[in-house]
């Protein structure tokens, strides 16, 4: 437990941001006080971040977009966790041709580029709503959870404690309720970092293309687009939010590893 | 005649900006244009944009050409194209070319009076959504008379009868589609063989489209052997290209890297006006049924309350710096009926929010966005994603109209996706810009509603005034350009009124180019227009100047 | 080994078929019927149209629809992209090989780059210098291609023109010798920041492949028998290289992903670029066509991979 505290502590800190931005923005992230005399102003100390080319300040939209950016990934692994949790364990408890149809399904959805995928649904359905880009972002996301979850299900009903408990006759709600699903748990918690470590650059990604979170709310990936043509004379409108997704991921992934590690050792 | 001296004195400032060394320079070369965006077409009559009319001007010709001095009334100026001469009826309506017998199209096909008549059914077929269509309104018929004379009839006199007929592209009859197909989808449209100076050699849509000089054009060949379109999406790319040298022109240099280009030796910065100007225009139509009318911006004092809350100087001073002038109306500076004086609605939030409230449309949703009877007060506008100053324009007054309580949301829309849009009606407001001509009289296709297929023309937001039509009729029916100033400053000052649009800006663009080309005066009216007159210094030849091979 | 080759073909066949279909259910099931509502889009010709709504049969019940496309697929016949106007396959045949191009010298910069790093990092596992490229890695790979693009790449070529922005080869520029390293050149960059974060995942599997090999028992026992060092290296490395190759198959599809972006920086003329050209144009059949003829590419690639692992790995040829 001791090893996955940092990054957890980093991810609740960027969490409590974007919650309080409210509250910790020193501006409204859309206010434009001065798009003449204030627009792409270097980081100074009214504006830590630098503004962007509407003069709005981009600390305050650096929290805020960690909203729109942390809350999509969210949700998107709320997703994610719960469509591959499905396929897993249906795939771990259904009979041989059931599984090897869904993992072969598995396979084969993660052949297609997930970035793609998401052109598809965007070129068919137009500029996405947050929750609908989060519902989409987790829809194509699932196959990672489905082949962890499906293998430890199988690996847990093999163990001589479920096995045991099945002997002496325990029912099967129970013995899923009782036996399985907390051992689940360490392997939902890896999957889960696993799909947001994913979900984060995605979203920037298509921000980024201008195929995500539409201005002017912001999101990490949209002040990215802000400065596209501008890298030389507004490093920051890069580097401030990329610290963002960096940080964000960096933890995700540390936290992954981690707790990857520690279900290792657990076993 | 003051007039006609302002014209010629922007002219002249123009020529005197590029240094204006009269001597033709050295013959050859190849010019790279990087270019923010592709043609959006090779046929003039399809064609919406400035780098469209780029290429199409270049590939194709007109009967007769106007003049650097940009006038427009009687023949004055105007030099010879595919038309060797022209002769004036006695009673001045009708108009006869003796077409050139050396004229040829890019096929080798002799260039003939029918073809005049197909350009003509181009431009008027309602499908192509020519601009010109409506400017035409005044022609009456075209008669031919053996196989290269043809002679255009005209319903009414004016003073811009001849330039209306200089306008007109004439196209190759023998490699139209058949009747009822569509021109724009034709081989034809891909294929661009027209009669101008260049030919087309490749064409890869939205990357790269590449000219050559015609060698025996009936004008003799073009001056600069080859021009190249390079389309760069993003100026930091094209302009990249142009600092390494490895393009010629950029076209449209923003105001935030004048300092850079001022450090690079081999580049200088010319201005490269276009007769453009950009708007954001009210839809008067239920953007689902144009039989209705707009729910909001049918209100008249809905409109003043927007324009109202919009400052529009201060948001071109955002977006352009100093290169680019608010507009007082759909009129550009350099039109001889240009009139700065039109009365315009104030910069008021106060007045506007006070609009408002008189409309019903209340405060004091958590969201700060006025409401009626539990309606929102929002509506759509649609942006072209090919003209980041027309998206900047919007995101700028998106949030002033926020600090009244309007919500604007932006639909970011690719060319062809926008153009589709826009004709079809489907937007609230859209942030739309004309290319204008030397001629007010684009005013009848653009704004007018009493159009020949009594639909809009252009008119893609239905703005539709009597008042207004007929003042624009009465300035290109005048006879006295002092008359014809008078019409049109009225027309100008109801349109405003009206608050039909917020008229934004017209951009004094500056284009960077590179040391090495040798070019005579710079047109005002499109920088291109003299392309075929460049050339590349000898001394300062690349390897991309190698004369093209015959193909 | 041929009946292992037969199995893993059979296996690529059944999963492009799922990939086609996930592909027609998308198409099927977006609201609005963009496939076919593009066809009514000015700009398509009429008998293209028609000719297009006969083959994939629009009136006709799904599963005949289904067939059709399926038909149309195995025929190379994607549809008509109206904002190109030319047929889908046309368009992705011109774009194909540039982004194979890209794909290839990324991986090889990636793969090769990454080996290298792990093998090291994972044989000298106790050195600081190990450990701190390894945290180094960790940051790399979380950070997003696109951004690479603009940071390490775009911010330096453009500030200091080392670098052509933009496109694959330079205007009229040399051809021959002289136009290979021209392109070479322009791809650099492009390349790079695919490879960098590539490298960084590869890195961070093969080192620690690298030191379970080097702790095996085989391992042990020819150091112990006097074996040289860099000998014993050398075939913990070929053992430790199963697992890259296997991850390859895996990482595959989001290289691509974020290829599309990289592309879009860098004004390469990829089906990356075309692909968000054409979802910015509302070019539904041309997306649907590049998502379907990419994800192809990658199930053959990771054929590839496998068949490679097989070599790599005599053991698992019996196995299947």
């Amino acid at each position: 437990m001791r090893r996955v505290r940092w990054p957890l502590l980093v991810l609740v800190a960027l969490a409590a941001a974007a919650v309080a931005a409210p509250w910790l923005a020193p501006f409204d992230p859309n206010a434009q006080p001065d798009p003449i005399g204030l627009a792409l102003q270097a980081p100074t100390w009214a504006h830590p971040f630098g503004t962007d080319p509407y003069s709005r300040d981009v600390l305050s939209r650096v929290l805020f977009g960690a909203r729109a950016s942390l809350g999509i990934a969210l949700l998107a692994v709320v997703v994610a966790l719960s469509v591959g949790s499905a396929v897993g364990a249906a795939a771990a408890l259904a009979g041989r041709w059931v599984d090897a149809a869904l993992m072969r399904l598995t396979d084969s959805v993660l052949a297609i580029p997930r970035l793609l995928l998401l052109l598809l649904v965007v070129a068919g359905a137009g500029p996405l709503s947050p929750p609908l880009l989060a519902l989409i972002l987790g829809a194509t996301g699932w196959m990672t959870t489905a082949r962890l979850v499906r293998q430890e299900t199988r690996r847990l009903l093999a163990t001589d404690h479920v096995q045991g408990a099945r002997a002496l006759g325990v029912p099967a709600r129970r013995l899923w309720r009782r036996h399985v699903l907390p051992g689940l748990a360490p392997t939902l918690a890896t999957a889960a970092t696993i799909a947001f470590a994913a979900a984060i650059p995605l979203e920037a990604g298509l921000s980024f293309l201008g195929l995500g979170v539409r201005p002017p709310s912001p999101s990490w990936g949209n002040i990215i687009l802000e400065a596209e043509g501008r890298i030389l004379h507004a490093w920051w409108l890069v580097v401030f939010p990329t610290l963002g997704i960096v940080v964000a991921v960096l933890a995700a992934n540390v936290l992954a590893e981690r707790l990857g590690a520690d279900e290792a050792r657990t076993r | 005649m003051r007039r006609l001296s302002r014209v010629l004195l922007a002219a002249a400032a123009a020529a005197a900006c590029v240094g204006g060394d009269p001597a033709r320079g050295p013959v050859g070369g190849t010019v790279i244009i990087a270019a923010a965006a592709d043609a959006d077409a090779l046929l003039p009559p399809l064609v919406r944009t400035s780098q469209g009319r780029l290429v199409s001007e270049l590939l194709f010709d007109r009967l007769a050409e106007i003049g650097p001095a940009l006038n427009t009334f009687g023949d004055d100026g105007f030099e010879p194209r595919l038309a060797r001469r022209w002769r004036w009826s006695a009673d001045s309506l009708a108009i006869s070319f003796e077409i050139n017998p050396a004229a040829r199209w890019h096929d080798g096909q002799p260039v003939l009076g029918r073809d005049l008549l197909s350009g003509l059914a181009a431009i008027r077929d309602p499908a192509n959504g020519s601009s010109l269509r409506n400017e035409l309104s005044d022609l009456d018929s075209i008669a031919l008379d053996g196989d290269r004379t043809v002679t255009l009839h005209f319903a009414r006199r004016s003073l811009e009868q001849f330039y209306t007929a200089a306008r007109i592209f004439p196209l190759p009859t023998h490699l139209l589609p058949p009747a009822g197909a569509p021109l724009a989808t034709s081989d034809l449209a891909r294929q661009g063989i027209g009669s101008g100076p260049y030919r087309l050699v490749s064409w890869e849509p939205l990357s790269r489209l590449e000219l050559v000089a015609v060698d025996d054009h009936y004008r003799g060949r073009a001056r600069l052997d080859r021009v190249v379109l390079s389309v760069a999406p993003e100026p930091a790319t094209g302009l990249a290209k142009l600092w390494a040298g490895e393009a010629d022109v950029w076209e449209l240099l923003p105001a935030a890297d004048l300092a850079e280009a001022a450090r690079h030796a081999h580049v200088r910065v010319v201005p490269s006006g276009a007769f453009e100007y950009a708007f954001a225009a009210f839809n008067f139509r239920d953007r689902s049924d144009r039989d209705r009318p707009h729910p909001l911006f049918r209100d008249h004092a809905m409109r003043r309350a927007i324009a109202m809350a919009v400052d529009r100087p201060g948001l071109v001073r955002a977006i352009f710096d100093t290169l680019a002038l608010p507009l007082h109306g759909p009129f550009v500076r350099a039109q001889h009926t240009s009139d700065t004086t039109v009365r315009q609605l104030p910069f008021d939030r106060a007045a506007a929010a006070l609009l408002l409230d008189s409309l019903g449309w209340r405060l004091g949703a958590r969201d700060g966005i006025r409401r009626r009877d539990g309606r929102r007060l929002t509506f759509t506008a649609l942006v072209p994603g090919s003209s980041r100053n027309r998206e900047r324009a919007a995101v700028l007054m998106q949030e002033q109209l926020r600090q009244v309580g309007v919500a604007m949301e932006i639909e970011r829309a690719e060319n062809r996706v926008f153009t589709t849009k826009r004709m079809a009606g489907h937007f609230d407001v859209v942030f739309g810009g004309w290319l204008t001509t030397p001629s007010p009289r684009g005013l009848r296709g653009t704004w007018m509603s009493r159009t020949p297929d009594g639909r809009g023309g252009q008119n893609d937001g239905s703005y539709a005034s009597a008042a207004f039509d007929a003042a624009v009729e009465a300035g290109v029916a005048a006879m006295d350009p002092v008359a014809a100033r008078r019409r049109f400053r009225d027309a100008y000052q109801i349109i405003v009124d009206d608050a039909a649009a917020l008229f934004l800006y017209e951009p004094r663009a500056m284009a960077a180019v590179h040391t090495r080309l040798r070019m005579p005066a710079w047109r005002s009216d499109g920088w291109w227009r003299a392309l075929p007159e460049w050339s590349v210094d000898p001394t300062a030849r690349l390897p991309r100047d190698a004369r093209p091979t015959a193909p | 080994m041929i009946r292992v080759l037969r199995s893993r073909l059979l296996q690529a066949t059944a999963v492009v078929l799922v990939v086609v279909t996930t592909c027609f259910a998308l198409i099927r099931l977006a609201p609005g019927d963009p496939f076919f509502a593009a066809l009514e889009e000015p700009g398509v010709p009429p008998e293209s149209a028609a000719l297009l709504r006969e083959q994939f049969g629009y009136d006709r019940p799904l599963t005949d629809q289904y067939l059709r496309f399926l038909g149309g697929v195995v025929r190379g016949d994607l549809g008509w992209s109206h904002s190109r106007g030319r047929p889908v396959s046309a368009v992705l045949r011109e774009v194909l090989p540039n982004t194979a191009l890209l794909m290839a010298s990324a991986l090889l910069l990636g793969l090769v780059g990454g080996v290298l790093l792990g093998a090291w990092q994972g044989w000298r596992a106790e050195s600081r210098l190990a450990a701190a490229t390894d945290r180094l890695a960790l940051v790399v790979l979380s950070i997003p291609e696109f951004v690479v693009a603009l940071l390490l790449a775009l911010g330096p070529a453009l500030a200091w023109g080392l670098f052509p922005i933009g496109g694959m080869r330079t205007e009229f520029g040399p051809r021959g010798l002289a136009g290979i390293v021209d392109v070479l050149h322009h791809l650099a960059l492009p390349a790079f920041t695919l490879a960098l974060v590539l490298a960084a995942i590869v890195a961070r599997h093969q080192r620690a492949a690298m030191r379970a090999v080097r702790d095996a028992e085989f391992v042990r026992a020819s150091r112990a028998r006097g074996t040289r060092e860099r000998t014993i290296a050398r075939h913990a490395l070929r053992n430790a290289l199963v697992p890259v190759l296997t991850l390859t198959g895996v990482i595959l599809p989001s290289l691509l992903g974020g290829a599309v972006l990289v592309e879009r920086i860098f004004a390469w003329p990829g089906m990356g670029r075309t692909m968000v050209d054409a979802v910015l144009g509302r070019d539904y059949p041309l997306v649907a066509g590049g998502v379907i003829v990419s994800s192809i590419g990658v199930v053959v690639a990771t054929l590839i991979a496998d068949l490679a692992v097989l070599w790599a790995d005599p053991r698992l040829r019996t196995r299947l």
